[in-house]
């Protein structure tokens, strides 16, 4: 008895250090700014000053399913992230502000031969990414157009129905095997898709969106900054946000150096998802760096809006962002 | 009486310190993001079974129990049925490398793969019943070892009625590793819940726990599991009311 008690009383003590090992440094203000990226097309608006400024910054092109992490264990400075991830870590109280946008929407309907979107009533359309961002504008353009969904394996007469795969390489495969006559899937995956598929055509998803809204895409991912900066680095911060909203456009004019310097930065262990890319399929990832203005403030607020209206506020945290979520320009 | 207090208290206690090291943990990360404290995923627990969206979280625990009990009950009746045949040592032999193989294929290859063949619905009860199969064949294996051939034989010579070779003879050899092999649901539940996670399927714990984790819900993500673990602890409970009763049965 004696003999478990110290036991006891050994393991409880131990437990009492745990607090002295979770004191971590507070970082310099000299220290290079830490920038993360998700790999795909977000990362493609960093790719010029991965290329041209890749000593002046700690960048780093993560699996896209480990950007959120660093936002919510705050060891990034900057980050581009999703932009429902990121209203939705600010609602619950990370200090990462919106800085810049990255992408103004990567997203293409594939089917075989030619189509419109009322074809897809009454089929099966494969998805990824479910309740983020791919999810969400697609729910959100056929609710615009009236179309009633629903998440079956089988078809449904009057309805879309939404299967969903863990990605898009997992779409691919499905149109490929006839497993679903039409996907959603994001560029490149989507010129892949059109020389592995037979017969395979696109229908932008972003061009679907301005016949409702009336502008083209829609922010699909942002360029966030930690709050903590903008106090103790604003400097260097606007500095980074000048020379992003500079280069945001070489990725389309110099596509095979982009991806060679998105894989030279990425993180150990993380393969680049992007082996290959041309002019034209970078063009059509929708790559727009412009600096948060009222113009990209309206924009962010009515997607928000518009992932409410659909009743999925819990992926942005429940509801809008105040307006200190922004960094004006 | 001081015994039975000693195996009630060391249990308990046992939790009671994993508690206390989770709630110093979640101190020290001081963010509910990253590890919420024990009395934060309990309200939310309470909330997921009690709330106003109860009923999604019951719906999806139902039909992850369904895809689990389906998975152990296939598992369980094809490992027998192969345990069976396996008497015959040239079946056994011919099964060998087969079982070799499913022991050794790596989960998460079993599970892509079942993605591809197979609807989401029920991907997961296959992916299950891959990983189950040669631990049960194993087990029921074992217990047909035992099973004594001079006794079989003599049973065979004086024509003891089949009724009354399974009464006395098989039925109480083979009961004690079937009520073991109770525990093979909570591994099954396990792996539903992880291919159910990958395979998007809806209506599912694996589908609230995806759900949880991209929305950053750390303390549902950490309720949800709960749910599962105290699944698997009423299986354990069970498996051990089941051997306490034995004799008796």
């Amino acid at each position: 008895m004696k003999r478990i008690c110290k036991l006891f009383s050994l393991i409880l003590c131990l437990c009492l250090c745990l607090p002295l090992v979770a004191c971590g440094s507070k970082a310099s203000t000299t220290d290079k700014l830490k920038v993360f990226a998700p790999d795909g097309a977000p990362a493609l608006a960093l790719s010029g000053m991965l290329a041209e400024d890749g000593d002046k910054y700690d960048f780093t092109v993560v699996a896209s399913s480990s950007i959120g992490s660093k936002l919510v264990d705050g060891s990034a400075d900057l980050a581009i992230v999703p932009t429902n991830a990121a209203v939705n870590l600010y609602n619950k109280g990370k200090d990462y502000r919106i800085a810049a946008l990255a992408t103004v929407g990567n997203l293409y309907l594939i089917g075989k031969g030619d189509f419109t979107l009322s074809d897809l009533t009454g089929k099966t359309l494969g998805v990824f990414g479910q309740n983020n961002v791919p999810d969400l504008v697609l729910r959100a353009l056929l609710s615009d157009n009236d179309m009633e969904t629903v998440v079956s394996d089988e078809a449904a007469a009057g309805k879309v129905a939404l299967r969903y795969f863990a990605d898009g390489p997992a779409v691919m495969q499905a149109i490929k095997k006839g497993v679903v006559p039409f996907g959603l899937l994001p560029e490149p995956a989507a010129t892949a898709a059109l020389k592995n598929i037979e017969g395979a055509t696109l229908s932008d998803v972003q061009a679907e969106r301005q016949k409702i809204t009336g502008s083209y895409g829609f922010p699909q991912a942002v360029l966030v900054v930690k709050g903590s900066l903008l106090e103790d680095r604003k400097a260097d911060v606007d500095a980074f946000l000048t020379r992003y909203a500079t280069l945001g456009t070489w990725a389309e004019e110099h596509p095979q150096e982009a991806v060679a310097a998105v894989s030279a930065h990425m993180a150990e262990g993380v393969e680049a998802s992007i082996k290959a890319l041309t002019k034209e399929t970078a063009k059509r990832c929708n790559i727009r760096v412009d600096r948060i203005d009222e113009t990209a403030r309206n924009q962010v607020k009515s997607f928000m809006q518009d992932i409410i209206d659909l009743g999925l506020s819990e992926s942005i945290g429940g509801k809008l962002p105040a307006d200190t979520i922004f960094y004006h320009a | 009486m001081r015994r039975k207090l000693f195996n009630l208290l060391f249990p308990i206690g046992a939790v009671a310190a994993l508690v206390a090291i989770w709630a110093i943990a979640a101190a020290a990360a001081g963010d509910r993001l990253i590890l919420p404290s024990p009395a934060e995923t309990a309200a939310e627990f309470f909330r997921m079974i009690g709330g106003k969206t109860c009923g999604k979280f019951w719906a999806a625990f139902g039909m992850t129990l369904v895809r689990s009990l389906l998975a152990y009950v296939c598992a369980g009746a094809a490992a027998f049925g192969f345990a069976f045949l396996s008497r015959n040592e040239y079946v056994r032999r011919a099964l060998y490398p087969i079982f070799s193989v499913l022991r050794a294929v790596p989960t998460m290859a079993v599970i892509f793969l079942f993605l591809i063949w197979v609807r989401a619905r029920w991907s997961p009860v296959w992916v299950a019943v891959t990983v189950l199969l040669p631990t049960m064949y194993a087990a029921f294996n074992q217990a047909f070892d035992a099973f004594d051939a001079g006794l079989e034989e003599m049973s065979r010579v004086y024509r003891v009625p089949l009724r009354v070779r399974l009464q006395k003879m098989y039925v109480p050899l083979l009961l004690p590793p079937l009520i073991d092999s109770l525990s093979f649901l909570s591994l099954s539940i396990k792996l539903v819940v992880a291919a159910e996670a990958l395979a998007m399927t809806a209506t599912s714990l694996g589908a609230l726990l995806y759900n949880a984790n991209i929305t950053f819900e750390t303390a549902r993500l950490l309720a949800v599991s709960l749910a599962a673990v105290l699944a698997g602890f009423v299986i354990d409970g069970l498996t051990f009311t089941g051997k306490r009763l034995l004799p008796w049965i």
